[in-house]
Formats: structure tokens, sequence, C-alpha cells
């Protein structure tokens, strides 16, 4: 008898199954009552049968399992501090300033474009170039540097930063070490921002220089060693703004690298994001134990950086990663070593990529090919006074006139690169139009007109598409809903001429391109949706046919009176609400009218009839 | 040494500075014998000797490696060393480490490494007397010679006349209810790249890909992990890089 394979024998023993590949059909049968052997007792079934468990119950039980065993990981909200430690960190930014020519040289700056097509003689360092300061760089550079609240230095000077790699064609960067050309500045951060909760009402981190820089080539890695130049790149002017280490949370710090993308795309300087590739954040993490009142501040821990972290998620949970690896090495008696180290997205702890020991000496020299750079004050002020109103403006404005919550402003402003918030303007200015009100003067508290638009041009809108891009919203705020009609139908909702249901339906259809534009009144006149609310007494007949039989409800409403129970019970009330709504015609009537009404006559009418009966 | 008419000149162009410049109104004569102010003050006296040469120290000195103090030998010593001078010497380790850091080879024997050593050393020795210098430490190291006159000065400031600043400002737009300055974004052309060929900025006009000695499509192509690539314990600037196979491949 040939031997017969432990995979096949175990799955007799366990589960009672025989395979029967090469049985002819007698054989099956025999086989079929050998089965019997396996139903004894006597063989123990180590197979558990799985129950058909709720796939929620299994999630739960997962994530206490995860808990007990101390694998689950903590949510970031929750993971803010860690007792008896105090984090420090420091940011460094790379934004790619918004001009039509590059730093030195009069190629154009491109995004994407045809690989080497704007290169020029210098940008490939090419024996005999020489650089050539473009001016108009400035620009941009001059209006970050101002947003960020720097004093612009009149006089600052070039360096070379030199250390050799394929996308640095001249083997040295232009950046400016010694003499940057903004210091000293200022971002404050709020909770609407996002910073941590720990950090209280307002952070101010202080901004150390602001400098001007290079940008490298554009490098693609193929298979084998091998890699792709593409030169576009190289040159295009960057600033560099190194904050002071005065950040002690990972949120707060994830939350200025969010407004300083934020502030840098409002002036115009830097308009291609973390995602596009336009803004980079190397972030600078060091722990060391917290103070107590008596003792004396310890210095700062020895920091390591981290490069290369490409979204605000990433900055986040980095710095948690690091301070947790540094805290791990510092309570087993380790020492930090000041490194260089990287983070993927999706993993748990930062990677090493550079020792101490390789370390570059970049060997820091003025540049002698280039003199200082000298900006004038009427360029400065000119800049300064041509900014406009910037973000944080905006959205106390949005607060404070017209009642916004933060949320929603903020949401406005987000949303579709900044074009949201002037449709939202160009709805209110209609709609105010339309409604004969006036701009100004009246408080927050008057302006329910703007907080409906504001919910209609977020929720409302939003509604409508599964991505937000399908709207097609102009940077000059138009879309597939035009402004006039979207305020036409707002003007009667506020009104009350129609109700809410009917709004929405109108809404899909100018969406839709049923209704022409213009067309909105003309489309409830014709399809007749005014809506002609039933009078107080038609109520009052409603409330009274819905009441009879529900003495159970009233009692409970009773019992609310004479204060047996605690709380005023909404719930019930609601459900009678909904029974005269089924029981009237619907387009005629308005929930809360209803619900005012029955409230009334269960006071006046209900209740005492009851208490004499 | 200096050319007698020019001293001549500078000193006097000095005393009348010094005299300019002194204090409560006390003219400051050039006789030597009277008692106030000091000799040392007299341009006359100051640079009639002279202090040190460049053979001086370029050549190492027989004697004063170890000396800091003396000034009464007859030939003047160069100005002083610092007394740590020795450990301060260039050592074979730290040269291998600056060529390698400027890409440069390293010594193939004995005597030209001994050679480098010795010029480097040199070349030191005058840099460090050059440092020590009073009041060295507080001039800033020319970069360049520039005019930094204030005309000078005015004339390289970037302000709103400069022609290129000029010219990004009226092509900028003011844009939505907040009145922020945008730059006008270019029109993308149908075949999405966004420059036809007749826009090519200035300084775009040449064959970039004719640089290439290997190249892929519009791509130049460059390979690392080579041999004889400058290596510098985890990256030189970057991780990964191999800088001299590539620049081999870019020149």
């Amino acid at each position: 008898m040939s031997r017969i394979s432990t995979a096949q024998l175990a799955k007799y023993l366990l589960t009672g199954s025989i395979t029967h590949r090469g049985c002819l059909h007698a054989r099956f049968r025999m086989a079929a009552t050998n089965r019997g052997f396996a139903n004894d007792a006597r063989v123990q079934r180590t197979t558990p049968t799985i129950p058909a468990v709720p796939f929620r119950k299994q999630l739960k039980d997962q994530n206490k399992a995860d808990k007990a065993s101390g694998n689950k990981r903590k949510k970031n909200v929750d993971n803010q501090t860690v007792p008896g430690w105090e984090l420090t960190v420091g940011i460094e930014i790379h934004a790619q300033l918004n001009t039509n020519h590059k730093f030195f040289s009069p190629a154009a700056t491109s995004f994407q474009d045809s690989p080497n097509r704007h290169v020029a003689l210098f940008d490939l360092a090419v024996p005999g170039s020489q650089p050539l300061f473009q001016s108009e760089t400035l620009i941009p550079a001059v209006r970050a540097a101002i947003a960020l609240g720097c004093d612009i230095q009149t006089v600052s000077r070039f360096d070379r930063k030199h250390y050799f790699h394929w996308d640095q064609p001249s083997g040295y960067q232009i950046t400016q070490y010694y003499h940057p050309f903004a210091r000293d500045g200022r971002v404050s951060l709020y909770p609407r921002d996002g910073i941590a909760p720990a950090d209280g009402d307002r952070v101010d981190i202080e901004i150390e220089r602001v400098q001007l820089e290079q940008d490298t080539a554009k490098t693609t890695a193929i298979a084998g060693n091998v890699h792709w130049l593409d030169f576009n790149r190289v040159g295009v002017p960057l600033i560099e703004i190194i904050t002071k280490p005065q950040i002690h949370h990972p949120a707060t710090a994830a939350a200025l690298v969010r407004k300083v993308q934020m502030l840098l795309a409002a002036v115009d300087a830097c308009i291609f994001g973390m995602e596009a590739g336009g803004l980079r954040a190397d972030v600078n993490v060091s722990v060391r134990r917290a103070g107590g009142a008596a003792s004396p501040r310890t210095p700062l821990g020895t920091r390591t950086e981290i490069k290369n972290l490409s979204s605000f998620k990433a900055v986040e949970d980095a710095i948690i990663a690091e301070r947790d690896r540094q805290i791990a090495i510092l309570e087993a008696g380790g020492i930090v070593e000041g490194e260089t180290r990287g983070w993927s997205l999706g993993s748990t702890e930062t990677r090493r990529l550079r020792g101490k020991e390789g370390e570059v000496d970049y060997r820091y020299m003025p540049d002698p090919d280039l003199g200082p750079l000298v900006i004038a004050d009427d360029l400065v002020a000119r800049l300064a006074d041509s900014m406009g109103i910037l973000p944080d403006q905006e959205i106390d404005d949005l607060v404070g006139s017209y009642g916004l919550s933060t949320k929603d402003a903020m949401s406005l402003l987000t949303l579709d690169d900044g074009a949201r918030v002037q449709y939202f303007y160009n709805v209110l200015d209609a709609l105010e139009e339309r409604l004969g009100l006036s701009h100004d003067a009246s408080p927050a508290s008057d302006q329910r007109h703007a907080q409906l638009a504001a919910n209609w041009c977020l929720h409302e809108l939003g509604k409508l598409t599964e991505l937000s891009s399908d709207l097609a919203m102009t940077p000059d705020g138009e879309c597939r809903v035009p402004s006039i009609d979207l305020a036409a139908i707002l003007a009667h909702l506020h009104g009350r001429d129609i109700t809410a249901k009917v709004a929405k339906e109108l809404l899909w259809g100018v969406f839709r391109g049923e209704i022409p534009s213009g067309g909105v009144t003309q489309a409830i006149e014709s399809n007749g949706l005014w809506f002609h609310e039933l009078s107080e007494g038609e109520y009052a007949d409603l409330a009274d046919r819905v009441i009879q039989g529900e003495d159970k409800v009233l009692s409970e409403f009773l019992r609310f009176k004479q204060g047996k129970a605690k709380a005023y019970p909404q719930g019930k009330l609601m459900f009678l609400v909904g029974k005269m709504m089924r029981a009237g015609v619907e387009q005629r009537m308005d929930p809360s009218s209803a619900e005012k009404v029955m409230r009334a006559r269960l006071e006046s009418v209900y209740l005492p009839a009851l208490e004499a009966s | 040494m200096a050319n007698p008419p020019l001293t001549r000149a500078l000193t006097r162009h000095l005393s009348q500075h010094l005299r300019r410049t002194s204090t409560r109104g006390q003219p400051i004569r050039h006789s030597s014998t009277h008692p106030s102010p000091p000799t040392q003050h007299d341009p006359f006296t100051l640079l009639s000797k002279p202090t040190w040469s460049v053979r001086q120290l370029l050549d190492p000195p027989t004697t004063t490696s170890q000396d800091t103090t003396t000034t009464t030998t007859t030939t003047t010593p160069p100005p002083q060393q610092p007394p740590s001078q020795e450990e301060e010497e260039i050592t074979e380790q730290q040269l291998h480490h600056l060529l390698r850091l400027s890409a440069l080879p390293p010594p193939s024997s004995e005597s030209e490494t001994s050679s480098l050593l010795s010029t480097l050393r040199a070349q030191l020795r005058f840099v460090r007397a050059v440092q020590q210098v009073p009041g060295a430490s507080s001039v800033q190291p020319l970069a360049a010679i520039r005019d930094e006159t204030a005309a000078g000065m005015r004339e390289a400031e970037i302000s709103l006349h400069t022609a290129g600043v000029k010219e990004a400002l009226e092509q900028e737009e003011i844009w939505g209810r907040c009145r922020r300055p945008r730059r006008r974004r270019r029109v993308v052309g149908e075949t999405g790249t966004g420059t036809a060929a007749e826009e090519k900025a200035a300084g775009e006009e040449w064959d970039v890909l004719g640089m290439a000695t290997e190249r892929v499509g519009r791509y130049f192509v460059v390979r690392s992990g080579g041999s004889g690539s400058v290596k510098e314990g985890g990256g030189n600037g970057k991780e990964g890089g191999s800088a001299a196979s590539a620049a081999a491949a870019e020149s």
C-alpha cells in the first residue's frame, strides 16, 4: 500500500473527509462507509466550527483584543503628549515660487511640461555660462516673507552650498546661508487651524529666516541603477522657511505646515501644494525630560532630522513615531544620535538614511559671480500694500459679519481652490439684491439669509455631485448652478414662498439644465409649487383629528406638566407632528408650524381636558 | 616693497585723517621727539619698518614654531602663531577627505602626498597669519570686488522701476472679493504641453539634448553605482548619490 501523505491523513482525522482522487465509483462508496470511523467519538475533532458572528461584532472583538494585547495604535488625537517628556520640533519648509522665469537664467518655469524643454545654458552649468538674476522672482518671495510677518533685509547675499549629485549640474546650489533676505517673522495658529488642544487658544511660532535657493532636477528611477533626468526644474526659485524650535505637539506641527501652505497660496507666492510636490517639509525632532517647577531647564536633546515629508498626515505621524523612538532609547539608557532619517507612508518607525559620519561638508562660500541682492523700500512697500485681505482676516470677517461657524468659513475657503467662497459672495450679493437688503451694518444675528446661503453653498451644492470638480466651478465663482438662480431659490425659501423640499428639487432642476437660467420663478409658477400654507385653524383641526386615541401619549405630557418627569417628551411631540403631516396635505404643511400649533394646543386644550376627565 | 611715492601719499592721507579725528582738538604733531602722542601713531614710523613678508610666511621658519612672545630678534618674526599650531596642521587623513570632497583623485605616491601636504600647510600658515591681524575677525571676508558705495548699491537695487519687476507687476490681475493680486495663468495649448514652439523663452533656443552622452527619448540617462564613484559615508548630499560617474555621463 502506498504511503498516505500527512496532509491527507490529517484531513481525514480532523475533518473526516477523504480525497477521492483516482478512485473508481465503487471505491468511493466503500470509502464513504469508512467515514463512519471519523464520526467515532474517540477521534477528537480539533477544527472548531465557526459560528456565524455578525461582522460588526467581529470588529469590536478585534478592537478589544488589540487594546488588551497592547497592539492597538493610539489615535493621533490621543497621542499628542507623553507624560514626563517634552517634545521640541523645528520645521524647514521648501516652497516653489510662482514665477515666469527661473532664478538665474531666462528659461521659463513649467509644470509637468515635456522634459528638457526649458533649460538654459546656465542651468546645465555649461562652461562659461554665468548667472543672471531675474528680478521678477523677487515679487513672490517678498510677498511670502511679508505674509509670514518677516523683516525684509535690504541687503542679502548669495552663497554656494557644494555637493556632488547628478541632479545638480554645477556641483553647488545657490542659496543664502549667511545673509538671508528675510528674518524674524511669526505665524499665529488658532484652534481652527487644527493645533493640539494642549496648546490652548493661540500659538505663535517664530520664523527664524526665509532664504532664496535653487531647485534641482527631477530624477526618475528606472530599474537597473538607471536614472532619467529632466532638467526643467533646475534653477527654479524656491524659498526655504526655517522656524525656531518652538513647537511642542505633533498636531501643531502639521497645522503650521498647513497654514503656511494656505498663506503662500493666498499671496500667490506658491500655488502648488504638498500633494502636487510644490511644497516639502523637513522636520527636526528632539525630546527632553519635562522640567519640574524647581529643577532648571535641561538643554534641548539631540535632534534628528526627518527629510522629505510629502503630506500633512505624514508630518504628524512621523513626528509621533520619532518621538516615541527617542523616548524608548532614552528610557533604556541609550543616547540618541544626531542623524538624518526618512519616513514612508504607512510605516511605524522612521528609518535611518544617513548618520553623523555621513554628513556632508557643504563648504558654504559666498558666491563670487553674484552681487549682493539689494531690495528697494518702494518695492517692499508696494507689495505690502497690495496684498489684499489675507485668509485669517477673511475668516474673521465671515464669522463676525455673517455669523457663520468657523468650520463652515474654513470649508468655504478651502474648497475648489478658493473659488467656492467667491461663489458664496456672488450668491449673497444676488440674494441681498432680491431681498432688498443692504450689505453691511446689521449684526451677525440678523444675517439669517447669509447663513442660509452658506449652508446651501456648502452642503446642498455638495450633495449634487460625487466629486466637487464635477460642479465646474470657475475661479470667478460661477458653476453649473448659476449664482443668480441659486439666489432666486434662496430668496423664495427665505420668504417662505416655497418649502425646503421644493427648493431642493428646484436646485436639482437647475443643475441638470431643466430649468433655464433666470427661469426659477417661472418654473415655480408653471409647476404650481408655491407654498400655500394651511391656516392656523386648519392646523388645529388636524391636531384634533390626530390626537384621537392617543391617550397614552397625552399622559406622558401630563406627567411632565405635573413634575413627575424631568424632560419634555420631545420625541412624543414629533411623533404627533409626524402623524399630522401624514394625515394632512404634505405640500401645504410646514413641520415647524405644525409643531408650534400642536404644542400650543397640548398646553391649552388637550391637557386641561385630560386633567378634567 | 611699497612704492616710495605711494608711501608718501599714503602717509600724508593718514596724517590728515588722524588730525581730523584727534580728540579734544589736540593737534597731532609729526615730530617723533614730542612726548605725546606716542610714537606708534606716527605714520612714518609705522610704515618705515616692515613687519612681515610673504617669503617668511611661506618658508617654514627655523625657530619660531614654538615661540609666541619674542619680539627682540633681529629678523622680525612673523605674527604670533597659535601655541597649538602642531595640532592644527593638516594630516594625511584630512587631505584625503578634502580631495574626496572636491572630487579630485587621491595622491598616487608618497612623494605626491608629501608635496601636497607641504603646499597645503604653507598656504594655511599664510592664511592664519592674515587672520591674526588685529581686528581681522571683525572684517567681512571679501567675496568679490564690486562697487559697494552708496551710489553703486542704488544702481544695483531692485525696485519698482527695474524692468523685470515692472513687467511682471503689469501682468498681474486683482482677483476675488479680497482683492488679492495674482499672476495671470498662461493659457495651456491644446497639446497640453503649455508651450508652443514659438513661445520658447529667451535662452532656451539651443540643443539641450545634444549635451547628453546617453539619452532615452527626451531624458538624460545617468547610471549609478559604478566604479570610481565619490562615496562619502552614507551619501554625498543626497542618499544614493554616485557623483563621478554621473558627472562623466553629463559632460
